[in-house]
């Protein structure tokens, strides 16, 4: 399943999206289409998370459509939604949800291993790869718990990249992160959507959801915030920029 | 509402929610049988190794506790019941009276019983704390099916512990059963007692004793399995989520039990 030229990998429209606590988001009309780096921010509470979890297909929309590759979500079979999951990578808030009882190595290899696709020699050389993107080559034993919030979120990214997918999304990947981690993690995410060259394939459509927009604020972005319950489209960084919406201020302030 | 009206509402709410919990577990169990058979054989290099542990903890460590279990069951229960047998002159009937108690209803009850307190608790602890903190999701996200990978490991390693801690429990318990009469001076001889219970035990007791055993395992890891993992669930709920478990399982498997016997009946 390959994408043709100008197909949209993910689109929502009309959709409402069913948040905690009985709140909805309401999404008119959304489209990641490929080599697109969206940044979507929203204060505490806004519904991030739900709506990265929407848009990559992990949850369905309560109304309205919902496509992944071109294809209605509903009409998936469980054999299609597999192979969607391995073309779109997804990296968790705070600690990347690793599996506490592997470690940090049988986490990152779990997904390929599963997929029973991989011999032993491409298995190990594609996770030394994947640990060397991450900087946690030297962690591959260690259990999850007893690594930092920031350390298990890369590996998180790592378990994400194993699979080489062609879209990556992160909920609000700087979040509790020291400047010299947040500056890897923007170079890291810069590098992939560049299309630079690493060893193995990386994605470079990317989606991210941010409290804060100031780090993003790079030329080539699609910004959008979530705000009272819709998804607001912003437009380019230099736009942003220059918007006077009292939640844009409160993310550059 | 007065007190009768107040009674009957208690009991219709709880009706509702036998029904709302029956259909539920049930469904749940549908949806794992389907998973168990459609993908038995696939990602084989990470559920095997998982079915291995399973067996291993809910099997192969209980084993101490089986054969203590056993022996304490044997003494305490068979012992004196032999002894009692032979005073009132009934030693004819001791392989029958055995192969009903400890093959049919003390073995499997008994194992099963000990299998959900050490190992279903724990399972719905387990999976509970996952689906809390979000790790279901992840598996999603990461193309592996929850039920593949958390519940079908559990539910194939349960029902063959069940049935090999039982298959060592009654031999223990029998042979306990009987170094309580030696030592009590029963006037017994091992031939007779060995050779009555094997002259009782037909291929129908191995083929009732497998059905059951199994399905009991089957029943305590689904049961435990749905309380864990398949309703969203806080922290703070998991531990009443495992009492559920635990007196549903015993519910459950005592019901099964019941079935088993009236086909005992039937089929003698």
């Amino acid at each position: 399943m390959s994408l043709e030229n100008g197909q949209s990998i993910v689109q929502l429209r009309e959709a409402s999206i069913a948040l905690s606590d009985h709140r909805s988001l309401k999404v008119d009309n959304w489209t990641l289409l490929p080599g697109e780096f969206w940044v979507v921010g929203g204060l505490n509470w806004t519904g991030k998370t739900e709506w990265l979890m929407t848009a990559a297909g992990l949850q369905p929309v309560g109304a309205g459509q919902q496509s992944i590759f071109g294809t209605p979500l509903t009409r998936l079979t469980s054999a299609e939604r597999i192979a969607n999951r391995r073309r779109m990578g997804f990296v968790f808030e705070h600690t990347g949800r690793l599996f506490a009882e592997l470690s940090v190595a049988e986490n990152v290899m779990l997904p390929l291993r599963y997929q029973a696709e991989a011999d032993a020699a491409t298995l190990e050389s594609r996770l030394g790869n994947v640990m060397e993107i991450c900087g946690i080559r030297d962690l591959g034993e260690k259990p999850p718990t007893e690594l930092s919030r920031g350390v298990q979120r890369r590996a998180g990214l790592a378990r994400a990249l194993i699979l080489e997918p062609e879209v990556l999304f992160l909920d609000t990947p700087l979040i509790g992160l020291d400047p010299v981690h947040a500056r890897w993690w923007l170079d890291l995410l810069r590098r992939f959507h560049a299309g630079e060259s690493f060893p193995i394939q990386t994605p470079n459509t990317i989606v991210v959801t941010v409290e804060d927009f100031r780090p993003w604020l790079q030329p080539g972005r699609e910004f959008a915030m979530l705000d009272s319950g819709n998804l607001v489209r912003l437009g380019q960084a230099s736009t942003v920029r220059r918007c006077e919406h009292r939640v844009v201020q409160e993310m550059l302030a | 509402m007065s007190l009768i009206g107040r009674y009957f509402a208690f009991v219709a709410r709880s009706c509702a929610y036998i029904k709302d919990t029956v259909r539920s577990v049930g469904a749940f169990a549908l949806i794992t049988l389907g998973v168990t058979f459609t993908k038995f054989g696939e990602s084989r290099q990470v559920i095997w190794p998982l079915i291995r542990k399973q067996i291993a903890r809910a099997g192969v460590r209980l084993l101490p506790a089986s054969i203590f279990l056993g022996s304490v069951l044997g003494l305490a229960i068979i012992g004196q019941m032999v002894s009692l047998l032979t005073r009132v002159g009934a030693i004819d009937v001791i392989g029958k009276v055995m192969e009903t108690v400890v093959v049919r209803e003390l073995g499997p009850l008994a194992a099963a019983l000990m299998v959900l307190g050490r190992v279903g608790t724990a399972t719905v602890i387990e999976l509970g704390t996952k689906r809390a903190q979000g790790e279901v999701e992840a598996l999603e996200a990461l193309g592996i099916d929850p039920v593949h990978y958390l519940v079908v490991p559990r539910v194939v390693g349960l029902a063959f512990s069940i049935f090999s801690l039982t298959v060592y429990l009654i031999i223990t318990v029998i042979v306990s059963g009987f170094l309580f009469a030696f030592l009590t001076d029963v006037p017994i001889e091992p031939e007779v007692y060995f050779g009555q219970i094997v002259d009782n035990i037909s291929y129908q007791d191995f083929i009732f004793l497998a059905i059951k055993t199994l399905l009991f395992g089957t029943i305590i890891a689904v049961v435990t399995c749905y309380h864990g993992l398949a309703q969203p669930i806080r922290l703070e709920h998991v531990s009443i989520a495992a009492n559920h478990a635990v007196s549903q399982s015993v519910i459950a498997c005592l019901l099964l039990n019941a079935v088993f016997v009236v086909s005992y009946i039937v089929t003698s």
